[in-house]
């Protein structure tokens, strides 16, 4: 037998405002491009080939590992908010002008 | 996350993400309100791969991530401006069955049955409590969902809650939400994390929560519904679903119902209870949640001695197959649990022993021989400070501190105890109930 049901949904609405992201660059000609990996398995040599054809394809672009020169960026399972802040503030402080960076597994 | 705060920053970022994690990294894109970053997906996977075949994706993408970082234009939305109470209401026609199945299709459901949430019973719901049900409690990641008190109450209907459990659903809450807990990422990793909540006070027996015989294990009403509750929160409404964006590799029944248990204070009386050692009165009604990876099971066959038993601990904890051996050590925080059966417990307590003891034993005697630690010691960490001081021929130490470890007495009549090891948080948290 049915029944007439008035429900609740229970997902709640999504609370969150957009965020205004950076502007796109429209080339990387003589731009600091810095590549930061996760940590996760083969994330590196991912990265290093990435260094290798941009110093072929775009040789004006200076390239900065920063898996290299701080290599606890690269540690995951550090709280994600304080990584990415502190993640960030190094990045800023080697003024990229793109980050590159190899997520996930 | 690490791009979007580069992208506050004034950053442009190109995200690169295998196959199996653009469901995740979308999530996390709306449930930050970046929509639209720039990204370029891989065939999965790149870890386990001949570095012939990384090679061999790099160059593939190589073009993409190029013309992504140069001509990456995104589209962006306007901002959501739906309140978050009073929740949506609608029509259904059809029997509990119906209403059940119609719930799992839309991902209001983890798949197992649940009590129709009606907006009488939800009212009823709130009678447990003196929280106005507008209160916005947490936006709950990684979708960021806005919990709202109507919507504990909504959810603890269809868990099958009582409404005097209200009070420790909100504490339950709290302690989710506290970024040492980091919620944020239990809910995304590959990890089967699942979360442990221990409740101290005169609330266990108030309430009927179990901490003998089974407690772990169904049959009583408030663990299984809440540990229930909190699955349905985190995967409802903070969106934490299979395959994207939950990314627990296999998962546990723990992603169901969550594992919720009373401490079992009367087995031996002049332990501290767990209340007590994290700062409040014994009769202080207290929930400690700790981000837990597992259950082994440590069945004490043979000694009968304190020494004995916890030799046995310390064995069964020295494995490298979990994160808080091998994973970011040196990081602050408690790092696993320990549930001593009460025969076993009674055995060390009658020795003399404190809780205190058991800690420091385990500290000094939870270890593993350098050379089979390192097989699983990932290469990102061999250049960490903590990582580097060991050598060929060193001891590693299991925990880093003695307080490392939370050891509370759970269970009934038997010889096994039951050692979690920690996720990879901050550490455990502990809120009152109010």
């Amino acid at each position: 037998m049915n029944t007439e049901w008035t429900l609740i949904n229970p997902q709640g609405v999504v609370g969150v405002e957009p965020v205004e992201l950076a502007p796109c660059i429209e080339t990387l000609e003589r731009k600091t491009v810095l590549l930061r990996w996760n940590g996760k398995p083969n994330g590196e040599i991912f990265l290093n080939r990435i260094a290798e054809l941009l110093s072929e394809k775009v040789p004006t672009a200076k390239v900065i590992k920063l898996y290299e020169e701080d290599p606890l960026t690269a540690q995951s399972g550090r709280r994600v908010e304080i990584a990415a802040a502190e993640m960030s503030r190094l990045a800023t402080e080697y003024h990229p002008d793109i980050v590159i960076a190899a997520q996930a597994d | 996350m690490y791009q979007l705060e580069l992208e506050k920053r004034g950053i442009p970022t190109v995200t690169i993400v295998t196959s199996d994690f653009i469901g995740l990294a979308e999530a996390i894109m709306r449930g930050s309100g970046t929509e639209g970053m720039s990204f370029v997906v891989v065939p999965h996977p790149i870890g386990g791969k001949s570095e012939e075949g990384v090679l061999a994706k790099v160059d593939a993408a190589f073009p993409e991530i190029l013309r992504k970082a140069t001509e990456w234009k995104p589209k962006r939305k306007l901002p959501t401006s739906e309140p978050p109470y009073p929740a949506e209401r609608f029509k259904f026609s059809g029997n509990v069955e119906e209403v059940n199945k119609l719930f799992f299709e839309r991902g209001y459901s983890l798949g197992l049955p649940l009590i129709p949430p009606t907006p009488e019973s939800v009212k009823s719901m709130l009678k447990g409590t003196k929280h106005s049900p507008d209160e916005v409690l947490w936006a709950i990641p990684p979708r960021k969902g806005v919990l709202t008190v109507e919507l504990v109450a909504t959810h603890a209907v269809m868990a099958g809650c009582k409404p005097e459990y209200i009070p420790l659903l909100l504490a339950i809450v709290e302690a989710m939400k506290d970024p040492k807990f980091d919620w944020a990422t239990q809910t995304v990793t590959t990890n089967p994390t699942f979360p442990l909540f221990i409740v101290n006070g005169p609330i266990v027996n108030e309430l009927g929560i179990g901490y003998a015989e089974g407690a772990a294990g169904g049959w009583y009403h408030p663990n299984v519904s809440i540990g229930y509750f909190v699955n349905l929160i985190g995967g409802i409404v903070g969106g934490s679903k299979p395959p994207s964006p939950g990314k627990s590799t296999l998962g546990q029944p723990g992603n169901i119902v969550a594992m919720v248990i009373g401490e079992n204070i009367y087995a031996v009386p002049s332990w501290e209870p767990l209340n007590v050692e994290r700062g409040y009165s014994s009769e202080t009604n207290t929930v400690t949640a700790i981000a837990v990876e597992g259950i082994s099971n440590i069945n004490i066959a043979a000694p009968r001695t304190a020494k004995g038993i916890l030799d046995v601990v310390a064995i069964e904890m020295a494995t490298i197959g979990r994160n808080n051996v091998v994973m970011w050590r040196g990081r602050p925080g408690e790092d696993a649990v320990l549930l001593l059966s009460p025969q076993n417990a009674e055995v060390i307590a009658n020795e003399g022993w404190s809780k205190k003891d058991v800690k420091q034993y385990l500290f000094e005697h939870a270890n593993i021989p350098y050379e089979k630690w390192w097989t699983n010691v990932r290469e990102v960490y061999h250049k960490d400070p903590w990582y580097a001081r060991f050598g060929p021929g060193d001891i590693v130490p299991i925990l880093e501190s003695p307080d490392d470890l939370i050891v509370a007495v759970a269970g009934g009549a038997g010889c096994h105890n039951q050692y979690l090891s920690g996720f990879l948080t901050d550490g455990v948290v502990t809120k009152p109930i109010g």
